[in-house]
């Protein structure tokens, strides 16, 4: 069993601290813009999904591929920029959308969990975002994911 | 459970994939992996990155993993028939199996042309292909590119970063054809245009004119006569399909199979370029899914269902993503509405564009121009048959976030999941 960030959209206040805190330690600055984790916001139904990498137990991104740039470990999706062509594969195989393409560099950019402690979960303060231990495969993990939205939009 | 024996023709994404899927539900089988090319799998999508010097090492597995994976190799070993439970090889040898996967990919259509076979012709699908583009290169100015498709546009920019004058020649009236829509087609064609690269549509290469035994122009059905150093086919891909042809199996432009990726022969797969599998959006038709995606998720339903553990299966989905000489493109599914049941969703900026293609009540294709980070949530919606009465609210100018997708969450579509003769 391994960590992930473990989101849950009931608490999330739509503050927009864990993409400040993202993008200060990704990229030195605070461009929320270019932050591995986003929150999307459905004013309508007075929503707000933080989302970022599932660390997905058989990641379609790792298995698509074709550069060896995304390579598949226990509870992490490890990214090996130098391998990284920049072809985009992996942003359609992600059913989550949530690798980013990084203009500058011309390669994706996608969680890395800080290494094994995330700094966006340290900056959430209503703890929509958790760092623990869980046992759920991939799917179950989209489902799991799935099952809180619903409840979130029941709420 | 009894050591049942596997043997894999291929070496690539198809071939590699299935064997994992294979060993993920059976560590016991015999599993012999056969291919034509010497070296250990490498990766055909860097080939016009090794041509421009990019990358060396095209490799996609680490070393050891054949043995990690508890498999026998043969490779530059061609598998020349299908014998009743037997494969034949290039050397007379003769491989049992209890189930065999064709994985032998494609080759380069070549166009009937005069001098086609001239010194300085090249396809790109191998390394040795490659190799010999490299080999090729010193000195060389002017380059020509027959065919205005995916391979096309990767090759223009591997040349164009060497400094060489391309020039492409497309029968149809703009690049991509098949994979965008003329919107987004010109758009792409305009960066290339701007970029230097000269592109003649409704054109064809009439005649290869050598000298000294090398090519040096082509004629074209236009009247030109452009200055080549290097010429490179791009007219698209014909699957391998003499293997399979040799075992009796039903072959068309591929070789045909079910949803399960199985040919008119029940313990016989085919997954990858050389297969002609169930289409998801074109019902009772087949497609050859020809992109590197498809042949990874092919080779995995293959290898599962060979294990005896199949999986709901999707069909082909067509879709693609490329970053040309300026902005990425991204196309999944349909890139035209089939009737007049749909409608398209057009934006367009100046940088950006974007068409959603829905039919009846469901999204069936897309074609993103610049931003193309709602490709996964529209790909994943369009495999699992979501329909749009599905969504929480569904907002046809704002981008497709996962979120509207998760409720419900829906597994795959059991439809397919039926084995159907091949036939």
């Amino acid at each position: 069993m391994s960590r992930m960030i473990v989101v849950d959209p009931v608490k999330c206040t739509n503050c927009h601290m864990c993409e400040l805190a993202c993008s200060l330690v990704t990229t030195g600055a605070f461009t929320p813009g270019k932050s591995r984790i986003r929150v999307h916001a459905f004013p309508a139904d007075f929503k707000h999904i933080p989302l970022t990498c599932f660390q997905c137990a058989s990641a379609p991104c790792a298995r698509v591929c074709p550069a060896g740039a995304l390579l598949q470990g226990e509870g992490l999706v490890r990214f090996v920029k130098e391998a990284c062509i920049g072809c985009r594969m992996c942003m359609l195989a992600c059913p989550f959308g949530v690798i980013a393409f990084d203009e500058p560099t011309g390669v994706i950019s996608k969680c890395d969990t800080c290494g094994g402690d995330p700094e966006c979960v340290k900056f959430c303060a209503p703890k929509a975002l958790e760092f623990r231990e869980s046992g759920l495969a991939e799917a179950p993990k989209g489902r799991d994911f799935a099952r809180r939205v619903a409840d979130a939009a029941k709420a | 459970m009894s050591e049942k024996q596997f043997v894999l023709i291929g070496n690539s994404a198809a071939s590699l994939a299935a064997l994992e899927a294979i060993r993920r539900s059976d560590q016991a089988a015999s599993i012999t992996l056969v291919a034509d090319e010497p070296m250990p799998a490498y990766s055909r999508v860097l080939l016009p990155y090794f041509v421009s010097g990019e990358r060396a090492d095209l490799t996609i597995r680490p070393t050891g993993y054949y043995q990690r994976m508890n498999a026998k190799t043969l490779l530059g070993r061609p598998a020349v028939r299908i014998e009743k439970n037997t494969v034949l090889l290039d050397d007379g040898s003769a491989l049992a199996f209890d189930r065999l996967l064709i994985a032998t990919g494609s080759r380069a259509a070549v166009p009937a042309v005069e001098g086609i076979d001239t010194p300085g012709v090249f396809a790109l699908k191998s390394i040795a292909d490659a190799e010999r583009i490299r080999d090729s290169l010193s000195g060389a100015r002017n380059a020509v590119i027959l065919g205005g498709g995916l391979i096309c546009l990767l090759v223009v920019r591997a040349l164009h970063r060497l400094g060489l004058n391309v020039t492409l020649l497309i029968s149809s009236n703009r690049v991509l054809s098949r994979m965008l829509d003329a919107e987004s087609a010109l758009r792409v064609q305009r960066q290339l245009t701007e970029a230097g690269v000269r592109i003649e549509t409704r054109t064809d290469a009439a005649r290869i004119l050598a000298k000294d035994g090398r090519v040096r122009a082509v004629a074209t059905t236009t009247g030109l006569e452009l200055p080549a150093d290097l010429i490179i086919l791009a007219k698209g891909i014909r699957a391998n399909t003499d293997l399979a042809g040799t075992g009796g199996l039903a072959v068309s432009r591929g070789v045909e199979v079910n949803g399960q990726l199985q040919t008119s022969r029940p313990d016989v797969y085919s997954a990858g370029d050389c297969t002609e599998a169930p289409d998801l959006l074109l019902p009772g038709k087949r497609t050859i899914g020809g992109t590197w995606f498809e042949a990874v998720w092919q080779g995995e339903a293959a290898g599962a269902a060979m294990a005896g553990a199949p999986q709901p299966s999707y069909g082909v989905l067509k879709m693609n993503v490329m970053e040309t000489l300026g902005a990425a493109v991204a196309s999944i599914g349909l890139t035209e509405i089939p009737d007049q049941d749909g409608r398209t969703i057009v934006r367009a900026h100046n940088e950006s564009y974007r068409k959603l293609l829905v039919w009846r009540d469901r999204i069936v294709g897309a074609v993103l121009v610049g931003d193309v980070s709602e490709a996964g949530p529209i790909a994943s919606l369009i495999r699992r048959g979501i329909t749009l009465s599905e969504f929480a609210r569904f907002d046809p100018s704002q981008p497709i976030r996962y979120p509207d997708l998760a409720l419900p969450w829906r597994p795959l579509p059991k439809r397919n999941l039926e084995v159907q003769p091949a036939v």
